[in-house]
């Protein structure tokens, strides 16, 4: 297949006053779903407004369905449907107001889509923005997004703040956009539970750097935590792909990344019983990376 | 809901085998007879809204266990040649092996273990 | 697919605001018509006063309403990155932004101005000499809202553009006055002859040059910029 990546960031560097982007990579292809995981702050939503086109990289290139960016945003942009937390639509005026206006804009407007999107959110589209619900604005903004049928989804953080049910309803909905082969879902969340269940690829951002960005199943197949007994008191191995060591008497429980079958005999030639073998969720996961991360932080501040 | 998957949250096992162990019952208890195809990976994925990659995965696990066969460019479908049993005995190894881990953590004798297993199966 | 959405922008604009629009054309159609009732019933020294207050002071207010509410807002109620988020540039976003407000405070300016002089000279509130001071006069508010404007599209703070209303009101006062007190204004005001001095023409023709000088400022620093938002 000779289609263009959905999304190429390479080595992208951004410098704020407080905070810095730093060599951001994150590529992934058309048809796919990449989540974007991160604690406030990380930079989540400054990669995904250069993936707009709404900020420009101090250094390093984004491409956008192969649109260089900002320069080709226009260009780009006519195949992106973006919805953010932070977006907001007018007050004054209802949601067909906003649904002609789209209409008016993109000539891949889907008027029968946008009705039964309507009916299957529970929006009216004769309600003014001003008394929607912030679900129902959410929905709102996901409607005129998804009724353009756009290549490309960008949601920045987009099941902030709803109820079960509301965020049940975003989330059937991006993935039913999917139907469609060469369609694809940059989105950002810090609820892990949403990019666990729909993404292909997780990548996860900590103090403006990309920490990890793998294929799913690779990823969280890699992580397993180990309840070891240790009668002796023996050593650990000196392996480097522990993350977690908790000690309470005999009883220890390591954490580990890249993890393979034959690491209990490792253990077990230590002179550990391995009780257990545990697989991670995400969450688990997503904190492991994060407490990593900022221990490394402090040793290198202290050497 | 047109394949009737529901999932669980609270069971341990990844969402890969869970899809896994769905179909597999519904191969078991003949809803899906040899040669039935299957849904497109892409068709469950949006169906049960989990991602491609952990659908394409279960199928890739399943056609390694034999249960089901993929064509490229004709999709999968329940292997004519499968045999339920062997299917079974696959689910009762690893209920077998689940138990030999625990019994082992608890540190019950294996002689124990037989005796055990053995009161259920008279 | 048309290649440009300004045009889409600009129609937008102006369905969220032609409600405020109208209500200020109205209000000017009133003012005009009072003024012109009241002149020859009050001293013609107050009929100038009053109708520079009742024709300008509305029109200047609309103009400075629609760049708030069409632009100041836009950022401050968080729209922006919805209209952003369309195939559009900053250039562009900011190109639609001048159609829309250049225009509709162009009408208001024109009328007004159409409206003061003749008020001033339809009916005799001032002697012909005075044409190149009256000139003067709308042109200076027309160039000050243009330099409003451009603060308010570049900075896009809701401070910046208070502050450059404050300030360009104050210039405004301090241009009247360096007009009215120029040698040929003293000279020619109270005569019947229309006489146009080098220097008029000179502040006619830097007036003119300027207003356009900022536009372009404006477009080719909103091109500039690499982050919006």
């Amino acid at each position: 297949m000779d289609l263009p990546l959905a999304v190429q960031c390479e080595g992208i560097t951004k410098r704020y006053k407080h905070f810095t982007l730093q060599n951001v990579d994150l590529s992934f292809e058309q048809g796919t779903v990449m989540g974007l995981v991160g604690p406030n702050g990380a930079g989540k939503s400054t990669i995904m407004r250069m993936v707009m086109g709404l900020i420009g990289p101090d250094s390093g290139s984004v491409k956008v369905l192969g649109h260089a960016m900002p320069k080709d945003q226009i260009a780009a942009k006519r195949h992106i449907g973006f919805v953010a937390e932070d977006m907001r639509l007018y007050e004054g005026e209802t949601i067909a107001f906003h649904m002609d206006f789209i209409r008016s804009i993109f000539d891949t407007w889907d008027g029968d889509y946008a009705k039964v999107l309507l009916r299957r959110l529970d929006l009216n589209e004769n309600q003014k923005v001003k008394g929607l619900s912030h679900g129902q604005r959410v929905k709102a903004t996901l409607l005129l997004a998804l009724a353009r049928r756009p290549g490309l989804l960008v949601f920045d953080e987009p099941t902030t703040g709803l109820d079960p049910v509301v965020r049940r309803e975003v989330l059937d909905e991006m993935m039913n956009a999917l139907a469609d082969e060469t369609r694809s879902v940059l989105f950002s969340s810090h609820n892990t539970l949403d990019v666990e269940q729909i993404s292909d690829y997780i990548t996860f951002i900590y103090g403006g750097r990309v920490v990890e960005s793998l294929n799913k199943e690779e990823f969280i197949d890699g992580w397993r935590r180990l309840r070891l007994v240790n009668p002796n008191n023996a050593p650990l191995p000196a392996l480097a792909n522990i993350r977690d060591v908790q000690q309470s008497g005999q009883i220890v429980t390591v954490t580990v990344t890249g993890y393979d079958d034959s690491l209990p005999a490792v253990f077990s030639q230590a002179g550990m019983t391995v009780t257990a073998v545990e697989r991670l969720t995400l969450e688990e996961i997503f904190l492991s990376i994060v407490l990593f991360a900022k221990a490394n932080a402090k040793m290198e501040l202290a050497a | 809901m047109k394949y009737g998957f529901v999932f669980s949250q609270t069971d341990s096992s990844p969402m890969y085998q869970q899809i896994m162990e769905q179909i597999k019952q519904r191969i078991a208890v003949g809803d899906w007879p040899p040669n039935t195809p299957l849904p497109s990976i892409r068709e469950l994925a949006i169906e049960i809204k989990v991602s491609v990659i952990t659908v394409k995965r279960a199928y890739l696990e399943l056609e390694r266990e034999g249960a089901i066969i993929t064509q490229q460019g004709k999709g999968s479908r329940v292997n004519d040649t499968i045999d339920l049993k062997v299917l079974q005995k696959a689910e009762f190894l690893q209920h077998l092996e689940q138990a030999g881990r625990l019994a082992k953590s608890l540190d019950i004798p294996g002689d124990e273990v037989w005796l055990m297993l053995k009161r259920y199966m008279e | 697919m048309s290649a440009s959405i300004v045009p889409q922008l600009v129609l937008k604009d102006f369905r969220l605001h032609r409600s405020i629009i109208l209500v200020f054309a109205l209000v000017v159609l009133l003012s005009a018509g009072l003024v012109s009732f009241l002149i020859g019933r009050i001293p013609d020294w107050v009929a100038l006063n009053l109708g520079f207050i009742l024709l300008l002071g509305p029109a200047a207010t609309c103009g400075i309403v629609l760049l708030m509410k069409s632009n100041v807002f836009e950022k401050e109620k968080s729209t922006q990155a919805f209209i952003m988020s369309l195939p559009v540039t900053v250039r562009e976003f900011t190109k639609a932004k001048l159609l829309l407000n250049l225009p509709v405070f162009g009408l208001f300016w024109l009328a007004v101005s159409a409206a003061g002089f003749y008020f001033a000279f339809g009916r005799g509130l001032f002697p012909l000499g005075a044409v190149p001071f009256v000139t003067m006069v709308f042109l200076g508010v027309l160039l000050s809202y243009t330099c409003i404007l451009s603060t308010s599209l570049v900075s896009q703070s809701l401070g910046l553009t208070v502050l450059s209303i404050a300030l360009f009101e104050m210039v405004t006062s301090a241009y009247l006055w360096t007009i009215a007190y120029l040698e040929g204004t003293r000279r020619y005001i109270w005569g019947s002859q229309i006489v146009w001095t080098p220097m008029f023409l000179a502040i006619v023709a830097a007036q003119i040059l300027a207003a356009a000088g900022v536009i372009a400022i404006t477009l080719h620093l909103q091109n500039r910029k690499r982050d919006f938002i």
